[in-house]
């Protein structure tokens, strides 16, 4: 049965601006759903509020129809990545992956061409690549129904990004996943839905159209 | 058993940080308890309360400055900021009284 995840009446604001106006999310599993956004527009904020560890005026958040005040705290519910590293840096790769995945499931987790040589390496010396990879394979691979992913492919080359989005694909067969990124190119390739925070509000999106209409991106980028 | 884990995972990524900050801690403690008029307690129990409030406090706002992102790591197995630093200090907290206690049944504070 696919589970659904809603966040609904978000209101937030930073010392008395608004940045989120009423916003209602919904997302069920089987969906990406790409969440675009000028900067500042408020969409890491919204991926805080929706995963609970950012406090919000109003918010109603429900997974399965049971309301959450910090979904976070129900193992298995929700994980997110948020747009910087958060591995510890004391730890080495293997050791990282068996604390979130379980011994059983190192073997079949390493077998992959860029983290099979790096079993032993401290996250401290992966390059920032590898270590967004790392950080994504292992939440997308978390028995969890929603993964949050905020800038997923910043900062990654396009070998790796292209593996990241077989993943993403992968995994939203059991998953409902929200992801928001700059490289909106990337954002349009491997979502299955759209929305544009706009103005505090959110705007759903059907075509490359809407977002020059939105002002997202510029008429000449329409290819 | 994988929040016990993470819980342990926590109270390690302090442990260099607070045993080297009390020490410095304990030192500037020390010579500022000798200037009093009574005698100070032997610097070994200056060190190991240091390790129990003052180091752990110390690293818990130098994470809060410069490694915030990594308390993600916790959350996202369901364990919270809040829950961390309670167990954390109260792991010290433990520790260091049942090692003051054994100093002073051995007579060596």
């Amino acid at each position: 049965m696919p589970n659904l995840l809603e966040i609904d009446s978000v209101v937030k604001s930073y010392y008395g601006r608004s940045v989120l106006t009423d916003i209602y999310v919904k997302c069920e599993t089987g969906d990406i759903l790409g969440l675009l956004g000028r900067n500042g527009s408020g969409k890491s904020t919204l991926l805080k509020i929706l995963f609970g560890t950012l406090s919000a005026e109003r918010k109603f958040i429900r997974i399965d129809g049971k309301i959450y005040d910090q979904p976070y705290k129900s193992l298995n519910e929700i994980c997110y990545l948020p747009q910087h590293s958060f591995l510890p840096k004391h730890l080495n790769v293997e050791r990282t992956v068996e604390i979130y995945l379980g011994k059983g499931q190192i073997a079949g987790f390493m077998d992959d061409p860029v983290l099979s040589i790096l079993r032993t390496t401290k996250i401290s010396q992966l390059s920032g690549g590898e270590l967004r990879y790392l950080e994504i394979k292992m939440l997308l691979h978390i028995d969890c129904k929603f993964v949050l992913l905020d800038e997923p492919f910043n900062g990654v080359s396009p070998i790796l990004v292209g593996k990241i989005k077989k993943i993403i694909l992968k995994m939203s067969e059991f998953k409902g996943i929200i992801l928001t990124d700059h490289d909106y190119r990337n954002v349009l390739n491997v979502a299955n839905r759209f929305c544009l925070i706009y103005d505090g509000g959110i705007k759903k999106i059907n075509n490359m159209e809407e977002l020059v209409r939105w002002g997202y991106i510029p008429e000449s980028r329409i290819e | 058993m994988v929040r016990l884990t993470l819980y342990w995972e926590f109270f390690k990524s302090t442990l260099v940080f607070n045993l080297a900050s009390s020490v410095l801690l304990a030192i500037i403690i020390y010579m500022a308890l000798k200037i009093m008029p009574d005698p100070p307690p032997p610097i070994q129990v200056v060190y190991i309360k240091c390790c129990m409030f003052g180091g752990p406090i110390l690293c818990f706002l130098y994470n809060e400055m410069s490694r915030k992102e990594e308390y993600y790591f916790y959350f996202n197995r369901g364990v919270s900021k809040i829950s961390l630093i309670v167990v954390t200090l109260s792991t010290y907290v433990i520790t260091g009284y049942l090692l003051i206690n054994i100093l002073r049944y051995a007579k060596l504070a």
